[in-house]
């Protein structure tokens, strides 16, 4: 017997009245006898027309057959009933909209972060057209060093040029303290700027106007600044000092939004604080000291105008590798740049994938476990749903109403969720360091999202409990005779329970490994000991002059161990890039530089490998000496250091000069920046009276003392220089420093897996509470025939256990992926043990198997008498 | 009732159609087996004509709409897609129209003069 070919099925379909069933029953019956005997495709061909004789008879069997819905009344209903549900499932009510309002909660916080990062330099008016001008150097050997910083003399080259197109600015951001009256204040965001800065970066201003920078004694302060120095006072014409030199208040801005990728809140006029740079500054091109940004006109084809800038600095180089200068867009800055010596700390574009996978994941872990609970406590509702077909409601209605359920939990748990957000605020303030403004009349875009986010959320999740009770057939749900499915290993319960624990295993093995890479990074040896290193910038030039006496007077106490100096903070940057020669090679190489004083090595703990470390008993090493650390004799491909000749230049107070020297000793290689990069090639010069003063002191303190050393600094500092503020940092709270970022990603991403561990488990908890009910009357009869108590438990934990197990194989080659592309980052990786995939293992077995094990003890304790009632 | 819709109704009472006459009067020769396919190859079979499925079901929808058939619906066959027969009965007032339209014609006939139909043999 023949049926007719889908098509024309469906053609039938659309073509009868779907109230006469009859109808179709007939043409399915000629349809059958025909084909028999008549051509296919003619009958089928026949057919086409006779459906569409039908055409008439739709019309005229009017829908006011169909009974007509009241739906005011149907959606009070399905309130009502959807109300006593919820009261009826506590339990359940309570899993899902914890789930929910964590899960939304976390992705309301993350659409905040993201777009807060999103929003960097774009509150600058004409933003589209900002550039900042990097260039890629090149230091002699293979690598070239991309920097942010260019040199000063960039500015005035390229005006020349193309100053009728474009805004050219120079900025610099610096610390420094600031005297107002009696008061001193140290300050960040000390910007140096040409007075074309503010036309470049358009700021509002609240007094004056930006021409005031163009006098080289004027300050313009930012809107805090002038309120923390003056108060209420009129800030205009008031006078402050910086590094000894006055400066008048000639305006006031407006406060830089937070969202800036530099710090600026004091603006002094490059031309009036140019004495304080060096004097290769401003006569050496090939160094780099400041920003250059450039407001372009002709923003549609920065190319172009980089080709032009190389061009152009190719014919003006003094030497032979100019540098390659790039631009960047300043808007991107933030997210896309990572140079050396960036204004700020920057984000990272990575960060904001891997925080929008990771709020959709958690709101996915949400609806998973609402889509779960829905089906699996269906069975309870199949009596509802039956009764309901049976008394004529449609398939849509039906639908509709578990929708309308899924979306008042929805609301429900966004509700919940901004609550939970005002609570978590303050956390996230510091987490992240950024504050929200949750003002919902202002932002409604992010509202509208919200909304719309719920909708299809409710709409999709609540289809699925709809479509899978749609299918039971009425009678069997009306007797509550349910075929669970539950022989059926591959059903939605089980994949989607296995989901949730393969995204926690991905997330708990990676949060783990970053764990182990910090913890390898904080205990790997530097080669130097930080502990109980203090570190001290001596501030100002007549205090450096005077570092041999600081050091005197310490080291008469016996909580001081040893002082050395060196002209840079050392966690900062190890050295400045000077020119060397070899002995032998024809070409100058660049190699990062460190001055230190006598002692340095034995102070910072660092090992001498060979030769011997700078000696006062050798006045001549001031000028004849240098101690390299072992990379550096590998970069000037030296094999025996000791004694052999490197040419270099050295600062003799007012000039620079040649430096002929030779190599007096060979330090072990060690570490004080950060471990993303592997240590750098150091040549150590020795500070003196006649090259350069030191700038840092640092010392260490003797064991258990530093509390009475950090006094002993004190008193000693104010007793050589009262006028200035003593000032130390830790040296291990620099090192830690440099992984703040790392800190940072880790305590975010351990909250994020966190969350996706405890909505899974909330899932877990709550399938495993209606399947036990399920099950009851099973277990009743297996105590009843004699089943042992740990069989039992074994019994009902196995399929749960056999899940996560399956979701811990299936996360292990994920995780293990997104590892080793994340620790790619980093020039000292800690290996990736196996020991942390059975951890996470196994801590997620032991959770798992917490979780199911309240639900089967009660199950297995339960009076078999009892069970076996209570579920007739 | 009002008047107006009464008159109508009356008038419009005993109009059937030729094609509804003899589906009418099919469904009463099949008797309890009176279902559309049936029907169809029924009136084929007699007749010699074509039927059309949308003329017929129309016709069988508005006769039923009009009063003057029920319908049932009967068991479901696997031939038929698990949909199932619709049977079809001619209601009293049915029968009375169908008598009616009966009665008027053969008085027509009987009114015709003898040797007015040449062509016919008479019986």
């Amino acid at each position: 017997m023949s049926r007719p070919p889908k098509w024309l099925h469906w053609l039938l379909r659309q073509c009868a009245p779907a109230s006469r069933p009859d109808l179709e029953g007939d043409f399915l019956e000629i349809y059958a006898d025909q084909v028999a005997t008549d051509n296919k495709i003619l009958t089928q061909l026949k057919w086409v027309f006779t459906c569409l004789t039908l055409l008439p008879l739709k019309i005229l069997i009017p829908k006011e057959k169909q009974m007509k819905h009241n739906w005011t009344q149907i959606l009070a209903l399905y309130l009502k009933i959807g109300r006593r549900t919820l009261v009826k499932n506590k339990l359940y009510a309570f899993i899902n909209l914890s789930g929910l309002a964590v899960g939304l909660a976390a992705c309301i916080l993350i659409t905040y972060y993201v777009r807060d990062e999103l929003s960097y330099d774009k509150h600058f008016p004409q933003h589209e057209s900002l550039y900042r001008l990097s260039a890629s150097y090149d230091n002699g050997g293979d690598a070239r060093t991309d920097a942010a910083m260019t040199s000063w003399m960039i500015k005035p080259m390229l005006e020349d040029q193309f100053g009728d197109i474009d805004l050219i600015t120079r900025a610099d951001f610096n610390s420094n303290l600031v005297t107002v009256g009696e008061q001193q204040y140290p300050e960040e965001g000390v910007t140096y700027a040409d007075s074309i800065f503010f036309e470049v970066f358009r700021m509002e201003f609240q007094k004056g106007s930006p021409v005031a920078l163009q006098d080289p004694s004027n300050v313009i302060l930012t809107e805090h600044i002038a309120q923390k120095y003056f108060g209420d006072e009129e800030p205009i014409g008031q006078i402050i000092e910086l590094n000894d030199k006055q400066f008048k208040v000639a305006a006031v801005t407006r406060d830089l939004p937070a969202n800036t990728h530099f710090e600026a809140n004091i603006f002094l006029p490059m031309h009036g604080v140019l004495e304080w740079y060096s004097d290769w500054v401003t006569s050496d091109i090939s160094g780099y000291s400041v920003y250059t940004y450039i407001k372009s006109a002709r923003a549609t084809n920065p190319q172009l105008l980089t080709n032009q800038i190389n061009a152009l600095i190719e014919e003006n180089w003094p030497g032979n590798h100019p540098p390659q200068y790039f631009l960047q867009p300043v808007t991107d800055i933030h997210l896309y740049s990572d140079l050396n010596y960036e204004a700020g700390e920057n984000g990272s574009i990575h960060i904001i994938y891997i925080f929008g996978a990771s709020a959709f994941i958690i709101l996915l872990l949400a609806c998973m476990n609402y889509v779960n609970l829905s089906l699996a406590g269906s069975f309870q509702r199949s009596k509802e749903v039956g009764m309901k077909k049976v008394l004529g409601a449609t398939r849509r209605s039906q639908v509709i109403q578990f929708q309308l359920e899924s979306l008042i939990m929805m609301v429900m748990g966004a509700l919940l969720a901004i609550l939970l957000v005002a609570l978590l605020a303050p956390l996230f303030h510091q987490l992240t360091d950024k504050t929200i403004r949750f003002d919902m009349a202002q932002d409604y875009p992010f509202v509208l999202i919200l909304l719309g986010m719920l909708l299809l959320t409710g709409l999709l999740t609540g289809s699925f409990p709809a479509i899978f009770l749609l299918r039971i057939p009425a009678l069997a749900g009306l007797r509550g005779r349910l075929t669970r499915s539950q022989s059926s290993r591959f059903s939605v319960r089980n994949i989607m329970v296995t989901a949730q624990f393969f995204i926690s295993v991905t997330l708990i093995v990676s949060s783990l490994a970053i764990t182990n890479q910090l913890q390898f990074l904080r205990n790997k040896d530097l080669g130097v000991n930080p502990d109980n290193m203090l570190m001290v910038s001596l501030q100002t030039p007549d205090m450096s002059a005077r570092y041999e006496l600081f050091r005197e007077l310490l080291l008469r106490n016996p909580a001081i161990e040893a002082v050395a100096a060196s002209t840079a903070k050392m966690t900062n940057r190890v050295g400045s890039w000077r020119s060397y020669k070899a002995a032998g090679s024809e070409d100058g190489v660049n190699c990062p530089t460190a001055v230190i004083s006598h002692g340095f090595f034995e102070t910072v703990g660092a090992e001498i490998l060979q030769g011997r470390a700078f000696d006062k008993a050798y006045p001549s090493d001031a000028m004849q000496a240098y101690v390299l650390n072992e990379s550096a004799v590998e970069f000037f491909e030296l094999t025996d250091p000791i004694g052999s000749s490197l040419t270099g230049r050295a600062f003799t107070g007012s000039q620079w000069a040649t430096k002929d020297a030779k190599i007096i000793g060979v330090v072990k290689d060690f570490h004080f920046a950060s471990l993303h990069d592997p240590v750098r090639p150091v040549v150590f010069s020795l500070s003196s009276e006649q090259t350069m003063r030191p700038f840092w002191a640092e010392v260490r303190a003797a064991p258990g003392q530093l509390a009475t050393a950090i006094n002993v600094l004190e008193q000693t500092w104010n007793e050589l220089s009262p006028e200035r503020p003593f000032y130390f940092e830790l040296m291990e709270d620099e090192l830690a420093a440099h992984y703040e970022k790392e800190d940072t990603f880790l305590q975010v991403f351990s909250t994020f897996s966190f969350l996706a561990i405890f909505i899974g488990c909330l899932g877990l908890f709550g399938i495993t509470a209606i399947v036990m009910q399920w099950r009851t009357r099973e277990i009743g009869i297996r105590k009843v025939l004699g089943a042992r108590f740990h069989s039992l438990i074994l019994l009902l934990s196995r399929e749960f256990i056999w899940l996560i197990a399956i979701a811990n194989l299936l996360g292990w080659p994920l995780a293990y992926y997104f590892i080793s592309e994340w620790i790619k980052n980093f020039a000292y990786q800690a290996p990736i043990s196996l020991w942390l995939f059975a951890a996470a293992g196994f801590g997620l077995l032991a959770v798992g198997f917490l979780t199911v094990f309240y639900h089967t003890w009660k199950a297995a304790r339960s009076n078999p008498v009892e069970s076996i009632k209570a579920s007739e | 009732m009002h008047y107006t819709y009464k008159k109508k109704e009356m008038s419009k009472r005993y109009q059937i159609g030729e094609f509804e006459e003899i589906v009418m009067l099919t469904i009463g020769i099949l008797n309890e087996e009176a279902y559309g396919v049936a029907i169809k190859n029924e009136i084929e079979e007699r007749l010699g004509r074509k039927v059309s499925m949308g003329a017929l079901h129309t016709g069988l929808y508005r006769m039923e709409d009009k009063g003057f058939l029920i319908s049932h619906l009967g068991e479901s066959t696997k031939k038929r897609g698990g949909k199932p027969k619709r049977f079809f009965k001619v209601t009293a007032k049915g029968q009375q129209t169908l008598k009616t339209v009966m009665d008027h014609r053969k008085a027509l006939w009987d009114s015709i003069p003898a040797g007015v139909f040449q062509n016919i043999p008479s019986t």
